[in-house]
Formats: C-alpha cells, sequence, structure tokens
C-alpha cells in the first residue's frame, strides 16, 4: 500500500501530503527516514515531523521485527519512558516492499562523539539513569509483550550460549573470545530479578537537544534479562566515545550514574556484577562487529562503514582481555 | 625492483590529501565518508608488509602449544592453529592455572596488542 492513503487511513484524516525528506544517519541496522507530513481532518490534523523506520536490506540475527519494535515503544511510552511517540505500524511489504513504521521525529542529535565532547554532563547521566530505572519497572508477564517470551535459564547462560552459536557461523576462528566466553561461563551469576532490559541502552542511542534528553531510541534489542546488564552496557568502554576516563556513557563518573539508578529504582547495583556484564557486553558488540563486518564481507551490503566495524574488533578484544584479568 | 614511491608510500599521500585537502571543502556527510576512507587507507597501510598474522611470534607460538606440521603454509597453519586453540578455549583445556594457561595468555595478549597497534594506534588503554 503506497504511504499516503495508508496514513490518510490510520489518522482517520480526509486527506494527506507527505514530503519525503533525508535518509536519517545511524541506521546501520534499520533505515530511518525523515518525513514531513501535513494532515488534513481528524484527529492528527496539522503538520508532523516525522520518521518513517522501515527494516535495512539485511539485518542482523539478534535484532528484533519491526512489529515487536513498535509494541516494545509502546510498552515503553506507557511506562513513561521518555520515547519518540510511536503512530503507527505497517506490517505488510509497504514502501519500497519493506514494512515499516511511522513515529514523531525528535529533536537534537544522537551522535556519540558530538555528546562527548561536551564534557561531563552529571544532569543528563542522571536522566539517563532515571529513564533505565523506569524502563526497568516493566516486568513479565506484561500485556503486549508477550512475544518475548520466558527465560528458561540464567540470562548470562543463555546470552552466552547465543554468543557460541554466532562465532561457530563466522568462517575464521577467534581465540580472544572464546576465552571471554569461557571466563563467563565459569563466573556465571545465579539467576537474579527479572525486568525487561532495554539492551542497547547507550550514548549513541538517545537524542540530547542542549543537553537535555529528548528521547531514548532503538528498542530493537530489548527483552527480559538482568537490570546489571543494562547498566554495563551503558558504563562499558565501547560506548564512551570522546570521554573514555567518564566511565557512564562518556558523560559522567560512574558513582553520579548509579547512585541515581539506585535512588530511582530502589535496587542496590552490586559493582561484581557490573563488571561480569561489562566483559558480556563487549563479546556481544564484538559479535555484533562481526556480523556487520560479514554484511560487507558477503557482498549484501558493500559498505566501507560496515568494513571498518570489523577492524574494531582489536580494540574491543583489547578490553575483554582486560575485563578477564589476562592483561 | 619497484618503482618508488611504493604502494605504502602512495597510500599515505592518498590519505593526507583526502584529510588535509579534500575533506575541507566537503559537506557534513562527505566529510564523513572522507573519514572512513583516510580510516581504511591507514589500515591498509600497516597491514600491506605482513600476510595472515599481525605480529611475528603468533605461529611460533600456536606450535608451542601444539607442535608444527612442516608441510603447510604458514597461512594455513595459522588458520588451523588457532581453529584449535579456539576450540580448546571454549572446552575448557586452558581452564587450569599452570603454564599452559600462562602461554595461552600470552598469545592472546601480543595478538590483540599487535592487531590494536595496526586498526587503532591511537586508543586510549
Amino acid at each position: 500500500m503506497p504511504l499516503v492513503p495508508f496514513i490518510r487511513d490510520a489518522a482517520g484524516a480526509d486527506s494527506v501530503t507527505v514530503d519525503d525528506g533525508d535518509l536519517l544517519t545511524g541506521g546501520a541496522i534499520q533505515e530511518n527516514r525523515a518525513l514531513t507530513v501535513t494532515i488534513h481532518g481528524g484527529a492528527f490534523d496539522g503538520r508532523h515531523e516525522l520518521v518513517l523506520r522501515a527494516e535495512a536490506t539485511t539485518t542482523i540475527s539478534e535484532s528484533r521485527p519491526l512489529a515487536q519494535q513498535f509494541a516494545l515503544l509502546k510498552a515503553a511510552e506507557a511506562a513513561g519512558v521518555t520515547v519518540p511517540r510511536p503512530l503507527w505500524h505497517y506490517g505488510d511489504a509497504g514502501v519500497a516492499g519493506k514494512p515499516f513504521y511511522l513515529m514523531e521525529r525528535i529533536s537534537g542529535t544522537a551522535l556519540g562523539n558530538r555528546i562527548t565532547r561536551a564534557g561531563a554532563q552529571p544532569a543528563l547521566a542522571e536522566t539517563l539513569a532515571n529513564e533505565l530505572a523506569r524502563i526497568h519497572t516493566m516486568r513479565p508477564p506484561h500485556a503486549g509483550l508477550e512475544f518475548l517470551g520466558a527465560i528458561r535459564e540464567t540470562p548470562a547462560m543463555g546470552a552466552i550460549a547465543t554468543y557460541c552459536a554466532y562465532l561457530d557461523e563466522m568462517p575464521e576462528p577467534h581465540p580472544v573470545l572464546e576465552w571471554t566466553l569461557r571466563w563467563l561461563e565459569n563466573n556465571s551469576p545465579p539467576m537474579g530479578e527479572t525486568v525487561l532490559c532495554h539492551r542497547d541502552f547507550r550514548t549513541g542511542n538517545y537524542m540530547v537537544d542542549d543537553g537535555v534528553l529528548t528521547g531514548v531510541l532503538d528498542w530493537e534489542f530489548a527483552g527480559w534479562g538482568d537490570p546489571h546488564e543494562d547498566i554495563a552496557w551503558f558504563c562499558a568502554r565501547c560506548w564512551r566515545f570522546a570521554g573514555p576516563r567518564l566511565e557512564a556513557g562518556g558523560i559522567a563518573g560512574r558513582d553520579i550514574f548509579y547512585r541515581a539508578y539506585e535512588k530511582a529504582s530502589g535496587r542496590t547495583i552490586d559493582p561484581k556484577q557490573v563488571h561480569y556484564w561489562e566483559a558480556m557486553a563487549h563479546v556481544r558488540w564484538a559479535v555484533i562487529a562481526l556480523q556487520q563486518a560479514m554484511r560487507h564481507r558477503s557482498g549484501d551490503e558493500p559498505s566501507l562503514e560496515l568494513a571498518l566495524i570489523g577492524r574494531r574488533l582489536a580494540e574491543i578484544e583489547y578490553e575483554c582481555l582486560n575485563l578477564t584479568g589476562a592483561l | 625492483m619497484r618503482s618508488r614511491p611504493d604502494a605504502r608510500e602512495l597510500l599515505e599521500i592518498s590519505e593526507r590529501t583526502l584529510a588535509g585537502e579534500v575533506a575541507p571543502d566537503l559537506s557534513n556527510r562527505q566529510r564523513y565518508n572522507v573519514a572512513l576512507i583516510t580510516a581504511a587507507i591507514g589500515i591498509a597501510r600497516q597491514e600491506l608488509a605482513g600476510g595472515a598474522s599481525a605480529w611475528p611470534g603468533e605461529l611460533a607460538g600456536l606450535q608451542d602449544l601444539y607442535g608444527a606440521d612442516g608441510l603447510e603454509s604458514d597461512d594455513k597453519a595459522l588458520h588451523r592453529l588457532n581453529r584449535k586453540f579456539a576450540a580448546d578455549l571454549r572446552a575448557g583445556v586452558y581452564d587450569e592455572a599452570g603454564r599452559t594457561r600462562k602461554a595461552a595468555g600470552k598469545l592472546l595478549r601480543e595478538d590483540v596488542l599487535a592487531r590494536l597497534a595496526e586498526d587503532n594506534p591511537r586508543y586510549e588503554k
């Protein structure tokens, strides 16, 4: 179905005009397109700056289908998380033959280097800690999120099995990642609390306008897990961009982020568990980097950006060795 | 013998021209592409000299653990031994503290440091 009649029906409007805008950056996995939509009649009458998110040509295996991303965004909005307001989802082959959904466009930048070059931003770190605590109020079972399934093993052992299976698909062996996975297996924590983990909550995946948070993005990896996993992902060295010494996302010291999260969530963060999940974070990022590079190498999607992600492996593996005490 | 400048030198000047003379006149998006291109050239320049291994001791280190097979090419041996090493790490062969665990740790460390020096020499450790 073409875009215009779809929006007209979904918005209950008399007529709709769409100005197709730029392909937005940051779409290594998904394609994001900026649209200006003018709606006449109905509840959405007026001019709207929107984002159309469609599935990319090839995706990485961890990424959730678009319909589930839309449901997660809806659930997050209902839980009071600051997100771009989700509007309508179209499940069939829509624009350019792909499913898509539309959400409101939020202002600001998500670029990790730009955000972290501004130096320490303790207020932003506290806001993000509060947002994460809000995400973690969602627990199973949760209406609308039935597709997330049940946890059958501890989240750590589940992740280890997943990453081992991914490595088995790679044409080259990766001894450093095997070493780290073995360490993770030998040190795996018992089952803890289960909450909704965003699983990509980090600098680069939230929008900031003039130092103020405007939205948490990229819900395609969310699932049930241990709250320490998200905290570790946010603090991991690989997501600090231009601020490697500011351990909370390159924008603040860890203590500031931890304190705000603990206050908002009522939980006590266990630093040993965060350390464990930071090692897991680097294995996960390594696997994603290998998959991204594979998209280029396979010839599916020739891209310098994807090719260069493959050469980030050494720095990720350096952190793996560091965290497992092998350096 | 080849004429000069050699491939490394040509890549180096290409990288410098792109970054210093082409990039400043471009839009943000094109400047981003130039940054990607110069990064790729930089990596290619570093590794032009060598084969599959990023450092000279890798094959010898693996052969210390697993023995040598004189008939294989070095690159083939590197692949085969690294595959065995990876499988053994997963199986827990190197779990126990001792000489072989130490040797395994040393191999991993040297390999990562050598690759990091090529791929991202400015990485803040």
